[in-house]
């Protein structure tokens, strides 16, 4: 039986972001270091 | 609430801030002009947050952060915030929102969390789709890079 498509989406987004974190890992830009600037709140 | 579409914000254009991003960035004129056009899907995707979260929309993040990652996006950015004119253009009448910039201290300790991370990158994903997203996290800094710039 095949999965629903939002279950399906769901996964591939997981998987994207996934590979993003771990993209950070092993290298000098690790998750959440040299932030540089943003926008939103300022507090 | 009104949102601006992404569309509306990219049909913005300046030949002064993309010759700026090419002299300044050292980047050919096309490939400024690439960057600039990120800029702008950024700086849309900034605006959509602010709104959203004003209207009480849910899992929006509080602040869209820029990392080093995603610093060639903070470099253009500084260039085109100095055409101070064409921002307010831009923000006023094609985003319908101030998009104001702030810059972390270079001291600041000041570290996101990972499930800060998480909500952005899934507050990405869902504005700006897998593509892009994976683009600028994965490739944006190398492909805009001069020394080894790559063909699109």
């Amino acid at each position: 039986m095949s999965k629903q498509p939002e279950v399906q989406l769901d996964i591939v987004k997981e998987n994207v972001i996934q590979d993003i974190i771990n993209s950070y890992i092993g290298t000098h830009s690790k998750c959440g270091d040299n932030d540089i600037a943003k926008c939103g709140d300022d507090d | 609430m009104v949102l601006t579409a992404l569309s509306d914000a990219l049909d913005f254009e300046s030949s002064n801030v993309v010759s700026a991003i090419s002299s300044k960035l050292k980047i050919e004129q096309e490939r400024a002009n690439l960057l600039f056009t990120h800029l702008k899907i950024w700086l849309w995707v900034c605006s959509t947050a602010s709104k959203e979260r004003e209207a009480g929309v849910l899992n929006v993040p509080k602040a869209i952060v820029i990392d080093n990652r995603l610093k060639l996006l903070d470099d253009a950015w500084h260039i085109f915030i100095l055409h101070t004119k064409e921002y307010q253009n831009f923000c006023n009448n094609y985003l319908d929102y101030f998009v104001h910039h702030y810059p972390y201290p270079s001291t600041s300790n000041k570290k996101i969390s990972l499930d800060v991370k998480k909500e952005q990158l899934s507050y990405l994903y869902d504005k700006i789709g897998k593509d892009t997203l994976l683009f600028w996290y994965k490739n944006l800094n190398d492909h805009f890079s001069p020394p080894n710039a790559k063909k699109p």
